[in-house]
């Protein structure tokens, strides 16, 4: 059966709605002498721009970024700028992995982490819908966080367990439902049994590696996870291959 | 970066860069005079097990059915030459080993599949290019089966192919083999490429001969039908869409019942297949039962591509079509919004 008003425009296999969501609060402006936001965003540029290279992803995946610090903002391609979460249009801020040109990060300020993933739960969930009412074949969308700190409220206090509880129970029913994969990755001095609280089975640290190469675990893992299977088997199949990245890390200094 | 590894035989190699990652392991370039690649996988499963299986396989290298796999120029596969490990580390234990680099003959077999990336990468490509790539997989694939190997995880990304069609295989060390009374077990499957009867089987449980015929035909029609996967499109019977392999378990697949699925207008139509090839697909699809071999598949394809049986549109010399169907598939298809094989841009006088 043909279908008029769906074209896919870049080839008809599947798509997948992919959320970044990146710290940029005050601490991914250390050390001053090497600013770790530098280095992520020469990391961005260079991975997207390698993107061309590799067919697949380069098909199927559409990314929505989104950064946080006092503020959460996406980016929007089309003016190619950061905008305040409310003017982003679901529709709009997902664009192809070959055509994302990922804007300059400046660190500064705190870590308003549960409102990024809150409103990255509702956009990607938006555009999931979206595609799914145009009959576009779409895969089970995936929420990747990076991040070096802890949560924190608008006055920069830290997030306790009590006040991470709802977010932590939306992203867990959204993946009950089969409506993401949420998966956080720690750097650095990341509060990890804090961002458990948020993603139990789903927060790996991966303190030491390079963010070229986190970037790569993102898409890569995203890729080769199965679609049909449960969140938690997902996870694991992260850590592990997470586990993997450190170890050839190590691997590859002690070989230095 | 200077990474060095060692031989069996106190052997160094220097690596360059890692050019690739997979969930198992991690591949870098080799600085060499020939065109190698290293594979390292950092804490396998069960170490000891993993270093059987590359010395298996390296030995195997010299036995006559691997000889013949080995056979011609360029090399079909990509065989683990030498077992190596990182300096310093335990004398007996293996972390890798180095394989040919397929670059120096290949692209990507997704290159093929694309159909932006092939105008840019190979413009040459028809229809006919597709096809002799898709007989040159059937009869690699039959030659794999007949010396007795599995290869379990048969997908795009473990094959190479040139612009003439010639195809080439990669990630020999996670294939099924026995090596006297030793059963080597694969345990890697991909979505999308995964025969009905292996999903939702438990992890572990081993492939056949049978399972890597479906995943071929799987990747003949990707081929053939310009990237499209035969169990592509969202359900018909309303629904969200969930992946492939459900629509594989439901048995949404436009060949098999076109009212099964919901495609665009613009994908190229079914009937662009030769018929033999049509009812090898549905054999195929439809049950473990009567699943054409490989062998089967590439008798199938070498009739396609018999003096004759191909056909070179009128309008435009990049639409290559079988003389079965009277009129260009790909022409019906440019009309509804989306050519395939679009003609060379002209050039300006």
């Amino acid at each position: 059966m043909s279908l008029e008003g769906i074209e896919l425009g870049q080839g008809y296999g599947e798509r997948q709605p992919v959320v970044l969501l990146l710290d940029t609060s005050a601490s991914m402006g250390r050390p001053v002498e090497h600013p770790r936001i530098d280095e992520l965003n020469e990391a961005l540029a260079r991975w997207f721009d390698g993107i061309r290279a590799r067919e697949r992803l380069r098909t199927r995946m559409e990314v929505c970024l989104i950064t946080f610090d006092s503020e959460v903002r996406v980016h929007d391609p089309g003016p190619g700028r950061l905008v305040p979460v409310e003017e982003a249009d679901a529709d709009r801020v997902f664009v192809p992995v070959r055509e994302l040109r990922p804007p300059t990060l400046r660190a500064g300020g705190l870590t308003r982490l549960t409102d990024a993933v809150e409103a990255a739960l509702g956009l990607v969930r938006s555009r999931h819908r979206t595609l799914q009412q145009q009959r576009v074949p779409v895969r089970r969308p995936f929420v990747w966080v990076l991040t070096d700190g802890a949560p924190s409220d608008a006055q920069g206090r830290p997030l306790d367990t009590p006040a991470l509880a709802d977010t932590a129970a939306k992203v867990r029913r959204g993946e009950e439902d089969r409506e993401w994969v949420f998966q956080v990755i720690g750097v650095r001095d990341a509060d990890l049994p804090t961002l458990r609280v948020l993603a139990p089975k789903a927060t790996s640290s991966l303190a030491h590696l390079d963010f070229g190469r986190i970037i790569d675990l993102f898409f890569h893992s995203t890729d080769d996870s199965s679609p049909d299977l449960a969140a938690d088997v997902i996870h694991a199949q992260i850590e592990e291959r997470a586990a993997k990245q450190a170890r050839m890390e190590r691997l590859e200094r002690d070989l230095l | 970066m200077a990474l060095t590894v060692v031989s069996g035989n106190g052997r160094t190699w220097r690596l360059t860069e890692q050019i690739g990652s997979g969930s198992e392991g991690f591949v870098y370039g080799v600085d060499d005079t020939r065109p190698l690649v290293a594979k390292l996988v950092p804490d396998p499963p069960d170490p000891e097990a993993f270093r059987r299986r590359v010395a298996r396989l390296v030995r195997q290298r010299r036995e006559p059915r691997t000889v013949v796999l080995l056979s011609g120029t360029p090399v079909r596969l990509s065989w683990p030459l030498v077992p190596i490990r990182t300096a310093g580390g335990d004398p007996e234990r293996v972390d890798g080993y180095v394989m040919t680099d397929m670059r120096h003959a290949y692209q990507p077999f997704g290159h093929l599949l694309d159909p932006h990336v092939r105008r840019a990468l190979l413009p040459g490509a028809t229809w006919a290019t597709a096809l002799r790539a898709a007989l040159a997989l059937a009869r690699l694939l039959a030659q794999v089966h007949a010396e007795g190997y599995v290869v379990g995880d048969l997908k795009p990304d473990n094959l190479w192919v040139d612009g003439t069609g010639r195809v080439g295989m990669a990630d020999v060390d996670s294939w099924q083999f026995t090596d006297g009374p030793d059963t080597f077990a694969g345990r890697m499957r991909t979505p999308g490429y995964t025969a009905p009867e292996r999903i939702g089987v438990p992890p572990g449980t081993p492939p056949d001969s049978a399972s890597d015929d479906f995943a071929l035909a799987v990747l003949v029609h990707q081929l053939l039908v310009a990237g499209l996967h035969p169990f592509a499109g969202h359900p018909a019977e309303g629904g969200d869409y969930v992946s492939y392999d459900d629509n594989v378990v439901h048995g949404r697949c436009r060949l098999l019942d076109r009212t099964s699925v919901l495609l665009p207008r613009s994908v190229p139509p079914a009937d662009l297949l030769p018929r033999p090839l049509a009812e090898g697909f549905r054999a195929a699809f439809a049950g473990a039962g009567s699943r054409p071999q490989a062998a089967g598949w590439a008798g199938l394809l070498a009739a396609e591509l018999a003096p004759g049986r191909l056909k070179v549109c009128a309008a435009n010399d990049r639409h290559v079509h079988t003389v079965e169907r009277p009129w260009c598939p790909w022409c019906d298809q440019a009309g509804r919004g989306c050519d395939s094989y679009p003609p060379e841009p002209r050039e300006e006088a």
